[in-house]
């Protein structure tokens, strides 16, 4: 439930990017993600509280990594 | 809105603080700011009443206040409403925590023939994290697991949760369902060590996946290769519906209704 309660932010990043960003930018952003993502994973702090901060950022890459699939097979990245 | 309408949400909250229940219905108004229900759909008065009385029996302890509630310049009430207590039953399936709990959540209010329509405003973590604190969503390095306990939450507080509006979104892809029962209760695409906390069903083809949370997230990996958009979730009694395209929630009674029309045209 979790995933889902965060997928406010998908939606948002799906609004903001999907259809109109150019693939580069989407996936210079989506990098980003990932490189924020690899840095909070390896934070030495608490596993729980790592994980909860990765949980957000997960998100955020997984709705990047979408758009640039959808990019490559065409298919439309909004409604 | 004035000091007046201050006082009297105060003092409403304050008798369901001391035990009474009727009180959330003398304060809620039937619509909420984007709510505006039909016919056949429970009134925000309906609603917030049986979240107010689920919170109780979860805490019978629970005080719930807006001390700094004032009236902004937009003509409606803000503050933060701080509900405290001890969890000490069940809630929407899970098992009480034992632990007193403070949990401060941002409101705006304004008014609708006597009695108010609330807004809730939070922020996605902020909402998982107080999900967490009162037992409803695991740890977050224990997300991919099974669920430990049967927890159910109500789909309207899911709608909330999820799109962070509570007004439905326009989804043309409900027309297209053709399937609504799923034919197995496993993840094919899993491999036989995998696990998944639930299962989501796509109703234009009947695949079954695991769901967003889980390491594979198969569900989701049917959408990007099919462009199947809307799945409902199998496990235990829930049939909410998503549609990833357009990031839109739907209660289970949409199913229902889909149900019956598919059944109408069989």
């Amino acid at each position: 439930m979790a995933y889902m309660v965060h997928q406010r932010f998908a939606s948002a990043i799906r609004d903001a990017y999907g259809g109109k960003a150019e693939r580069s930018e989407i996936q210079r952003q989506l990098d980003e993600a990932r490189r924020t993502r690899d840095w909070l994973e390896a934070l030495e702090i608490d596993g729980q509280l790592r994980a909860s901060l990765v949980e957000p950022i997960a998100i955020v890459e997984d709705a990047f990594r979408g758009l640039l699939g959808a990019s490559r097979t065409g298919r439309d990245a909004v409604r | 809105m004035t000091d007046a309408d201050v006082t009297k949400v105060r003092s409403l909250l304050g008798r369901y603080s001391g035990g009474d229940l009727s009180a959330i219905e003398e304060l809620i108004a039937p619509e909420f700011f984007t709510y505006a229900p039909g016919a056949d759909e429970p009134t925000a008065t309906e609603i917030f009443a049986g979240f107010a009385a689920d919170l109780r029996a979860a805490a019978p302890d629970l005080a719930i206040d807006i001390p700094d509630l004032a009236p902004g310049d937009d003509g409606r009430l803000h503050g933060s409403a701080v509900l405290t207590g001890t969890h000490s039953g069940p809630l929407f399936g899970a098992t009480s925590t034992g632990r007193d709990f403070r949990i401060e959540i941002p409101v705006t209010l304004r008014t609708a023939n006597g009695r108010y329509a609330v807004n809730a405003e939070l922020a996605p973590p902020e909402a998982v994290a107080i999900l967490r604190s009162i037992g409803l969503v695991p740890p977050a390095d224990q997300m991919h697991l099974p669920l430990k306990e049967p927890v159910v939450v109500p789909d309207f507080l899911l709608k909330v949760l999820f799109t962070g509006q509570v007004a439905d979104k326009p989804c043309p892809h409900l027309a297209g369902v053709r399937v609504t029962q799923p034919t197995t209760d496993r993840c094919d695409d899993c491999g036989p060590d995998d696990v998944w906390p639930a299962l989501r069903m796509c109703l234009t083809c009947g695949h079954v996946g695991c769901c967003d949370t889980s390491t594979n997230k198969h569900a989701k990996l049917h959408w990007e290769q099919s462009g199947h958009p809307l799945m409902r979730s199998i496990r235990m009694d829930e049939g909410w519906i998503w549609c990833y395209e357009d990031s839109a929630f739907f209660q289970r009674r949409t199913l229902e209704s889909i149900e019956a029309r598919l059944a109408g045209n069989a």
